[in-house]
């Protein structure tokens, strides 16, 4: 079977799944078990240099692929740039709330 | 209660429900992705989940199910997908901060919102087209932007055009199928945000007219470009 249809199977299973949990589970509104503004974007910045890691890999595999005209230097210099201005956006909405006295 | 942004600021997620929705908004982004690819359909389906969550439990929420679709889809599908985690990322900060200022009280403003979601996905789009990937990514638009660059226009305006059509589907259809998806949850978890809330069955009505209104959009705007 294929690769990606397994995986989407168990995407699918795991997505019902969580729903049914999130519809049964009671919130636990304590301040220690709950999650901030400031800690949401903390978990986003982690999200994109989870990417910016991956990146490298990334552009030497897609510069393989045939249809691509672009080389593996200008994919990643691309990639970067374009990670880089959300982890720009990060790093100013971080500022603006710690100006706001959150976070 | 208000949804202004400090509001959004000092309202607290118990983490439960965060545990539970960022893996399952990654997990329906990926299942979305499938679909779309296994079906050749002139979408993309993969933000699905990340408006959920962006709506729901915040921007940077809905920012890092989206970064996390686009890693996990680099790796199990192609990696082409990850460098286009920028427009995942973006589509969340706009759903997310738009419920946040107001855009999603009505039905009208909640469709503003997914054109607009759409836009910013575009402008971020096609630099990541052009300049990461000369062009072409082995996606339907890319039939369009041919076409387009055919009749004379130059790149980035073929690929702003090709991919602006396909956008526009794919966020309305990710916008309302999101909103239906709202209706499930916890009303804890919607009780904070003015999200426009529908009898089911008006729900299932624009919902349905969504998709329409989208699969109109692209059948007429591919019939208008000449082959």
């Amino acid at each position: 079977m294929d690769k990606g249809l397994i995986i989407a199977i168990i995407a699918a299973i795991v997505a019902v799944a969580a729903v049914f949990y999130a519809r049964a589970v009671k919130p636990d509104s304590a301040a220690g078990n709950t999650l901030s503004f400031g800690q949401a974007l903390g978990a986003g910045i982690v999200g994109l240099a989870i990417l910016l890691l991956a990146m490298p890999w990334a552009a030497g595999a897609i510069a393989e692929l045939s249809f691509i005209k672009s080389t593996d230097f200008a994919i990643l210099s691309g990639a970067v740039y374009a990670l880089g201005i959300l982890a720009l956006l990060g790093g100013i909405a971080l500022v603006v709330i710690r100006n706001a006295g959150e976070g | 209660m208000t949804t202004s942004a400090p509001a959004l600021r000092s309202f607290r997620i118990p983490t439960n429900y965060v545990i539970a929705l960022v893996p399952a908004a990654v997990a329906l982004n990926i299942v979305g992705s499938y679909i779309n690819t296994a079906l050749k359909l002139p979408t993309f389906l993969d933000m699905i989940g990340t408006a959920v969550v962006a709506i729901t439990i915040g921007p940077w929420w809905g920012a890092l199910a989206g970064a996390l679709t686009n890693t996990v889809n680099g790796f199990i599908s192609t990696p082409i997908n990850l460098p286009f985690a920028a427009c995942n990322v973006i589509g969340a900060l706009v759903w997310g901060y738009g419920v946040r200022l107001g855009m999603g009280k009505t039905m009208p403003r909640y469709f503003v919102l997914a054109c607009l979601v759409a836009l910013a996905v575009t402008l971020m789009a096609v630099p990541i087209y052009v300049f990461v990937f000369g062009g072409a990514t082995g996606h339907f638009s890319d039939m369009m932007t041919a076409a387009f660059v055919g009749m004379g226009q130059n790149l980035i305006v073929s690929v702003f055009s090709s991919n602006i059509i396909v956008s526009l589907a794919d966020k309305i259809i990710a916008s309302f199928v999101a909103l239906a998806i709202l209706e499930a949850l916890p009303p804890m978890l919607t009780s904070h945000l003015e999200i426009v809330k529908a009898p089911r069955m008006q729900l299932v009505a624009w919902i349905a007219g969504a998709i329409v209104l989208s699969v109109v959009i692209v059948l007429v705007l591919t019939a208008l470009v000449p082959h």
